[in-house]
């Protein structure tokens, strides 16, 4: 038995939320290097948002009235039934201790009894030569029965350092090979008349993107689901930098792209989805999309310097286009799964 | 008529939460409140943070299942414990059917228990020379006893519209005077150094402005509350954009000014306190502070259109700044205050 006890999160327990949040802040010190900064609105909102996509369960490893750790386990209810996907973090203080292992078995246990068989989560590993990111990460996992199902790197976009001459030749050669289609750049809640064309580019996320061995199966999106996505967003108050490419002669969605400015950071955001429908590719709409929308940024947030992505390793088409506008390695992620037997 | 509850508005409800948000809007939007509402982040938290100068609750009015009238309510813990403030608004398809008196009436329940005897409430009215809206606060308290007993002017700048050439003369003029003071710009949690500065200048802020015939008593502003401050806003993922005025020689604090973006709100923001200490005033330091602050909202959101501001009536000095730097009035607010017996 161990010395503490595992217990749901209640968001209104000032203390406790209190110590989720600087556990936060200590994770993203000592496993990411404070290299994008802990910011904690993402963190607290998620404790009173609800989604429609997903049961959201949270345990907290409490001894003497203090957390030592916590565990939340996102259950897909609308597809991926069988999935458990986690977020594990354990205060750097207190790890080697069990707290770990305790809250993970939690909810397998939790998934079990759920039905679920297939458990995962993210988690940032060292590139050779690479920062020294998550060092408990792979020692853990494989401890705990996990293997990496999919490896993707990691890549930041330095706006100060992008080579606008370049960029600008890129633009122009992309835009001569994509003549016949427009591109539609918004920011929050989409246009009404793209909705369903975005669903069925989320959906194609699911399905288009290597996955390794990473057992993500098909979405069921529609468009309520997008306006429900940009409720949550709204809700967190974060600016949802967008661009569509629309084929004029069709009126069809031919790819998205969309940058993420967390509410609260003023110099780091994120390259999220980036998708060409595959009838549509070979125009260098990818290119188009991420120039676009690079552009727009400090339009927005003079201030910004840095964009994060990521990307599946064998993703090689977008990672070409990354490098061209400007993004360079940082580090890896994997993807670790586990089945349960 | 419709049948209702008076329910407290929990974090855990999801569906009331959503309720009272759309209610919010709908208001604002019916209303046609020049002032913006508050966004749907502030409600969610407001229902989670915890302050440590005040105590927070929130009941709602529900009919069917949607919130048809809110009451949020705020105790001051630190001083002022006498007072109780609190906001009322219902929904303008359900006005006349008793949901405003219902909530009052819950509100002056809830102060007399918890010891409160002072309610205050601030109502927006409109102005001869600003836009029209709806005001049905001022004479819904009056007819239950309330008084008005501070009026404020709601003043606005359209920074579209600031003439840039008076404002750096005023800017040159202003620094022939203020010789022997520096100044500092900052964001977020101010430094160490300042805490204490700023606690007191905000102490300052109704002993040294007209209140009018508002009960309001000393305030007790420590460093401590200046760091709660600074965490809440963070919290919320809002931007602080702080300036203040050192006297070189003395290193003392001698004024503060003070910015607020709010998290996902991209065109308006709101300049709160301006505080010159009374030992420092005739240097023009108000001047400064709010001229070097509105210069540089744009380099951090450059689509900022409106700042709005609040001042006493009869804050003469403050508001002939106001006026220099481009604010004109948009709006009155009262502060409608009943004393329980």
């Amino acid at each position: 038995m161990h010395d503490f006890d595992i217990v749901p999160v209640n968001a209104t327990d000032h203390e406790s939320v209190q110590s989720l949040l600087a556990i936060g802040e200590a994770v993203e010190r000592h496993d990411w290097l404070d290299t994008m900064g802990w910011q904690p609105t993402y963190r607290l909102m998620g404790l009173i948002q609800r989604s429609s996509d997903s049961d959201v369960e949270r345990w907290a490893a409490v001894a003497d009235g203090r957390v030592l750790g916590w565990i939340s386990a996102d259950m897909p209810v609308r597809d991926n039934t069988h999935l458990v996907e986690f977020e594990l973090e354990v205060h750097p203080e207190h790890r080697r201790k069990g707290v770990g292992s305790a809250l993970l078995a939690h909810v397998e246990r939790r998934a079990a009894e759920l039905g679920r068989d297939t458990v995962t989560t993210w988690a940032p590993v060292p590139l050779p030569g690479g920062a020294p990111v998550g060092e408990a990460t792979v020692g853990f996992s494989e401890a705990a029965g996990y293997r990496n199902t999919l490896e993707n790197v990691v890549r930041i976009c330095d706006l100060d350092g992008v080579d606008d001459a370049e960029l600008e030749r890129l633009w122009s050669e992309a835009r001569e090979r994509s003549a016949g289609f427009e591109a539609v750049v918004f920011e929050g809640t989409p246009p009404e008349e793209l909705l369903d064309g975005m669903a069925y580019m989320n959906a194609r996320m699911y399905t288009d993107m290597p996955l390794g061995e990473w057992d993500l199966q098909e979405a069921d999106f529609d468009a309520g689901r997008v306006l429900e996505h940009a409720r949550l967003r709204r809700e967190r108050g974060e600016l949802h930098l967008q661009v569509v490419v629309r084929h004029i002669e069709s009126g069809e969605v031919a790819g998205f792209t969309e940058i993420v400015v967390e509410a609260g950071r003023e110099h780091h955001c994120y390259q999220g989805d980036t998708i060409v429908d595959p009838r549509f590719r070979g125009h260098r709409l990818g290119t188009v999309l991420k120039i676009a929308n690079q552009r727009r940024i400090r339009d927005w947030r003079p201030k910004m310097r840095y964009v994060w992505t990521g990307n599946a390793e064998s993703n090689e088409h977008m990672i070409a286009i990354n490098e061209a506008v400007g993004y360079r390695k940082f580090c890896k992620e994997h993807v670790y799964q586990k089945k349960l037997g | 008529m419709s049948d209702f509850a008076i329910t407290r508005l929990s974090p855990a409800d999801h569906e009331l939460v959503q309720s009272r948000i759309d209610t919010a809007r709908r208001i604002w939007s019916h209303d046609r409140v020049p002032l913006p509402p508050p966004t749907p982040t502030d409600v969610m938290l407001g229902l989670v943070q915890h302050r440590r100068d005040r105590a927070d609750e929130e009941w709602a009015a529900v009919a069917d299942g949607r919130v048809i009238g809110f009451a949020p309510m705020h105790m001051p813990t630190l001083d002022n414990t006498h007072n109780l403030q609190f906001d009322l608004r219902v929904h303008p398809e359900h006005r006349g059917e008793g949901v405003g008196s219902a909530l009052l009436a819950h509100v002056e329940a809830r102060a007399a228990e918890l010891g409160r005897t002072n309610l205050t409430s601030f109502v927006r009215s409109p102005v001869p020379e600003g836009p029209a809206f709806l005001d049905l606060g001022s004479g819904f308290l009056e007819r239950r006893g309330y008084a008005s007993a501070l009026a404020m002017g709601l003043r606005v700048v359209d920074l579209d519209r600031v003439d840039d050439a008076e404002l750096e003369r005023l800017w040159n003029e202003a620094w022939e005077r203020a010789e022997g003071f520096e100044l500092v710009l900052f964001e977020g949690e101010p430094d160490e150094q300042f805490l204490e500065g700023i606690g007191y200048l905000h102490s300052r802020v109704y002993a040294d402005s007209p209140t009018g015939d508002w009960d309001v008593r000393e305030f007790v502003y420590d460093a401590e509350r200046v760091r709660d401050g600074a965490r809440l806003q963070r919290e919320a993922g809002n931007l602080h954009l702080q300036a203040a005025v050192v006297h070189t020689a003395s290193g003392a604090l001698a004024g503060y000014s003070e910015i607020t973006v709010s998290a996902g709100v991209e065109d308006a923001a709101n300049q709160g306190d301006t505080i010159v200490d009374p030992r420092f005033r005739g240097r023009r330091l108000g001047t400064i502070l709010k001229i070097a602050n509105q210069r540089r909202i744009r380099d951090w959101r450059p689509r900022i259109r409106l700042v709005w501001t609040g001042n006493a009536e009869d804050n003469r000095h403050m508001i002939a700044v106001n006026e220099a730097v481009g604010y004109r009035r948009g709006a009155l607010g009262s502060l409608f205050q009943k004393d329980l017996v």
